[in-house]
């Protein structure tokens, strides 16, 4: 029976993935930049999640939450490699003729002229659409990041999903309009 | 009016399809050109259009990234495996 105080939102560790693994990796490439440890630290939010699942208390958003603990999770990765970096930094010595080639490498000026604002935005406008694209149905929404996201053939994703090219283009069509108008009010 | 000069005047439905193919580099330039003549003559196909080309350019701009079907399998095994403990 419905309870005045049951919470709006509901835990359901088996559509995680699904829902959110997008989400949480693009949050996660772009704070450690390599793709196996935001693995290694997905996995680690996703399994922490399940532990603490009797605490979620459905105030906050599924994703909100698993958020929440994803970033206690890279805080800690920082931790941990800070305390690696802090001993070997004691043995270098810059005054050693031999290591002037290192020396000069921490000198040099960073390749990329990509200033830190473009790259915020461009991460936030990244988890916007993430987040526009839970408007999408799960199909939907898997034909549509095949589609754009990953940039798969027409006929590639015409045979994994059984569907003909027209049944396609009307799911992207939709998949499209929604989402433009979810990001309208903030982005366009 | 020829056959030809008509297939040239395309309905909305079908400007609506090209452009949204268009965005995946799908439409041929004489497609690409049925769009441009349509889309002068009829506003809300426009509006689309410039909605449709806006999205494009956002999502390029965002630089999203798609886990891959391995990597969600991983996951997916992992939380089973973790649930059942």
């Amino acid at each position: 029976m419905p309870d005045a105080t049951m919470p709006t939102n509901v835990i359901d560790p088996t559509k995680w993935v699904d829902r959110y693994s997008d989400y949480l990796f693009n949050y996660t490439i772009v704070r450690v930049n390599d793709r196996d440890l935001a693995n290694d630290i997905i996995s680690e939010t996703f399994l922490a999640g399940l532990k603490s699942m009797k605490n979620f208390k459905g105030e906050a958003s599924e994703r909100t939450w698993l958020i929440s603990i994803l970033k206690r999770k890279i805080i800690d990765y920082y931790r941990k490699i800070n305390s690696r970096k802090g001993s070997a930094e004691v043995r270098i010595n810059y005054n050693d003729e031999n290591n002037e080639g290192d020396w000069l490498e921490e000198q040099a000026p960073d390749r990329f002229e990509l200033n830190a604002e473009d790259l915020l935005e461009n991460e936030e406008l990244g988890l916007a659409i993430l987040s526009c694209m839970e408007h999408l149905n799960e199909k939907q929404a898997r034909i549509f990041k095949m589609k754009t996201i990953e940039g798969f053939d027409t006929e590639a994703i015409c045979n994994e999903f059984n569907i003909t090219p027209s049944n396609l283009w009307v799911i992207i069509h939709r998949a499209r309009t929604t989402l433009a108008e979810c990001l309208e009010k903030n982005w366009f | 009016m020829s056959q030809k000069i008509k297939s040239i005047f395309i309905s909305c439905s079908d400007s609506v399809q090209c452009c949204d193919r268009a965005q995946y580099d799908e439409a041929t330039i004489f497609e690409k050109i049925k769009i441009y003549i349509h889309i002068a003559i009829c506003k809300a196909c426009r509006e689309y259009t410039n909605k449709n080309v806006k999205l494009t350019k956002l999502i390029k701009k965002s630089n999203l990234k798609a886990c891959t079907k391995e990597e969600k399998e991983k996951w997916e095994k992992e939380i089973a495996r973790e649930a059942k403990k």
